[in-house]
């Protein structure tokens, strides 16, 4: 017992400041008050009403919501080639490919946002839009989606893959039958991953965004004007409430698949 | 034999620069229970493999009912495989598991659900139809493995050790199971295993594999009595090794000198000649015990240090001068009798019943 002491401040101090801050948000879009002080005045969920009344946010909402779903999609059909053919094939220079898939995860944003805006405006000459930013979010969110799918199909036996071509399908139809059921779990959580990181990303969005506004970069342009901060506090909550649930179901998913791969196996 | 259903010519495998496979050459024919027995890594999956159609050949030719296989990928060979691992489909139940080849085929309805029935009947998973393929038990997996590749009719089944996961009762029902199976469907089996006693209770030929090298082809019965080097001798039952040299051939027998083993003989074999050191391999069942005598033609005076008392028969370990190893010795009890242990004794042999191993 008095070992466990030591680690159970840690534990709680630990917690509070991963888990303080973030609960600050809520605690204040409740607060009647437009500043975002202590002593609390009151409950009121009038900042609700207001944020709904916010025609900009809600747009830039909309664009966030937007992007991240094409991102997502974008970027889990690119990565699931490239996790299949890193787990199933010999080829030379793996290692190779496998770090440049994972380098965006090393390179500082505002490097590659500052790269992007180069390569976009100088060589493809194409007009900043939610488009650029898309793009941009694709390179982020790949490392991550390339990684979840990699480690799903590391989980499962290549054999079932050989029997199935061996019980008379081609490769795409052992995609379809196999391949993809087992690894639907990994899927599904990239799909999630790849939705939030694009969700809550601002660098780049910063950068390459042309008239529109992502969420992010909406929410920090209103920082100049104190009367806005509240509903700006009642769209955090309801972020992080919505991420929250999001991250918990890809994790339970994730966990569900490796439960049903390994039925007490031998 | 006539018109082999398989024949491999020539086959090698390189994995980089690892030599799996040397020149396998193999005809099997048809309705043949055809075995690849050999110690682990020895590149029977490997073979089994290359028939699949799953890893392909470096070189060499493979054809399976006159038709060249090279380059057919599996799902358009004659043949269907029960993995070593299995390879049951996790996310489908028993009855998906089975029919998830005949998918393929364009059947009706109702020809597949007869097909599937059958299947099931025939490997005794009745009533577990639609159980979960992770609610299964080694041996159910087993069957369904087994049901899998059966369902598809293929002209060959090629089995990768489907019986080592389960214990001794089941493994040998099983092995009967399969045998019965094999004759009245009349499929060709191509069967892997380490198992030496598997691969003779069920094979009409072993190929005995080393080091992706062929030791020998042969019925169980010529691998026994007549295995083509020590390896082989070794690995299929046990063999005492007598060194000696060639003093004589004459009228298909050979003269050998054992030095301190005394002068033995053994039937002529090709390639000895005079003054050849060579291996008298004699199996332990072929060895009598007799109480001390006269020194003589195969006769190995030995001193006993150990006897196994195993109701129908009696193991003896004999410790011999002028051998490292000791004589093994395998009577069959009649007399009820046992030497005991320390006793002085002779181990003594049939000319017949010796053979001469150069390798
Ligand atoms: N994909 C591969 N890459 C490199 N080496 C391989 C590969 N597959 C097999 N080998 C090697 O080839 C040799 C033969 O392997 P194989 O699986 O055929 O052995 P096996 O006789 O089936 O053994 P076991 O009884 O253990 O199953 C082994 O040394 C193995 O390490
Ligand atoms: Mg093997």
């Amino acid at each position: 017992m008095k070992k466990g002491w030591g680690l159970t401040v840690y534990a709680v101090l630990f917690v509070a400041f991963v888990y303080g801050p973030v609960l600050i948000l809520p605690l204040f879009s409740f607060n009647d008050n437009t500043f975002a002080t202590f002593p609390l005045t009151g409950f009121t969920t009038r900042h609700y009403v207001d944020m709904l009344g916010q025609r900009q946010m809600i747009a830039s909402l909309m664009n966030s919501l937007r992007i991240g779903l094409a991102v997502t999609v974008l970027a889990t059909a690119i990565a699931i080639p490239a996790a299949i053919s890193i787990t199933r094939y010999r080829f030379p220079g793996k290692p190779a490919v496998l770090s440049m898939l994972m380098l965006p995860l090393v390179v500082p944003s505002i490097v590659l946002a500052v790269a992007l805006l180069v390569i976009i405006l100088r060589f493809l000459g194409l007009p900043l839009s939610l488009w650029t930013v898309a793009a941009g979010h694709v390179l982020v969110a790949l490392p991550f989606c390339v990684s979840v799918l990699i480690s799903r199909l590391e989980g499962f036996d290549q054999s079932l893959e050989e029997a199935s071509r061996d019980l008379g399908c081609s490769p795409m139809q052992t995609f379809r039958r196999v391949t993809l059921p087992l690894a639907m779990p990994g899927v599904i959580s990239s799909l999630l991953l790849g939705f939030i990181i694009s969700f809550d990303e601002f660098v780049i969005a910063f950068f390459l965004t042309g008239t529109e506004n992502t969420l992010p970069v909406y929410l920090y342009s209103q920082l100049r004007f104190p009367n806005k901060l509240p509903g700006t506090l009642a769209l955090g909550s309801v972020i992080l409430v919505v991420s929250t649930v999001l991250v918990i179901t890809a994790e339970v998913i994730r966990k569900r698949g490796v439960q049903t791969d390994n039925p007490g196996d031998y | 034999m006539s018109e082999p259903l398989i024949r491999i010519e020539g086959v090698t495998k390189r994995f980089g620069a690892f030599q799996a496979l040397h020149g396998i050459d193999i005809d099997i024919g048809r309705g043949e229970f055809f075995s690849l027995l050999g110690a682990s890594g020895c590149g029977k999956t490997t073979l089994l493999r290359i028939l699949a159609g799953i890893e392909e050949p470096s070189t060499g030719r493979l054809l399976i009912d006159g038709q060249d296989m090279v380059g057919v990928p599996p799902e358009r060979r004659p043949t269907n495989m029960v993995f070593q691992s299995y390879a049951i489909f996790p996310h489908l139940n028993v009855e998906e598991n089975i029919g998830y080849g005949l998918k393929n085929l364009k059947l009706s309805k109702a020809d597949m659900q007869t097909r599937i029935g059958n299947a099931i009947e025939m490997v005794k998973l009745n009533g577990l139809d639609k159980r979960n393929a992770h609610a299964l038990s080694g041996g159910q997996r087993q069957r369904v493995a087994l049901a899998r590749a059966l369902v598809m009719q293929p002209k060959v089944l090629l089995l990768d050790e489907p019986l080592s996961a389960l214990d001794k009762k089941l493994r040998e029902e099983m092995q009967l199971e399969l045998r019965a199976m094999q004759r009245t469907l009349g499929i060709t089996f191509v069967f892997v295993t380490h198992d030496q006693e598997e691969a003779m209770t069920l094979s009409d030929r072993i190929a005995m594999m080393s080091g992706g090298r062929i030791m020998q082809l042969d019925t169980p019965k010529a691998l026994y009595e007549n295995p083509a080097n020590r390896e082989v001798a070794e690995f299929i039952g046990t063999m005492n090794l007598f060194p000696a040299k060639v003093t004589a051939a004459k009228d298909a027998v050979l003269s050998l000198d054992g030095g301190l083993l005394g002068p033995m003989a053994a039937p002529a074999a090709k390639g000895v000649a005079m003054g050849d050191m060579v291996q008298v391999a004699v199996r332990p069942e072929r060895v009598s015990i007799e109480k001390p005598g006269p020194a003589g033609i195969n006769r190995i005076a030995g001193r006993v240090k150990e006897a196994v008392y195993l109701g129908d028969r009696i193991n003896y370990v004999l410790a011999a001068q002028g051998l490292d190893r000791p004589i093994l010795a395998t009577s069959a009890n009649t007399s009820g009798e046992i030497y005991p242990l320390g006793t002085e004794v002779m181990a003594t042999w049939d000319t017949e019943g010796a053979r001469v191993l150069t390798s």
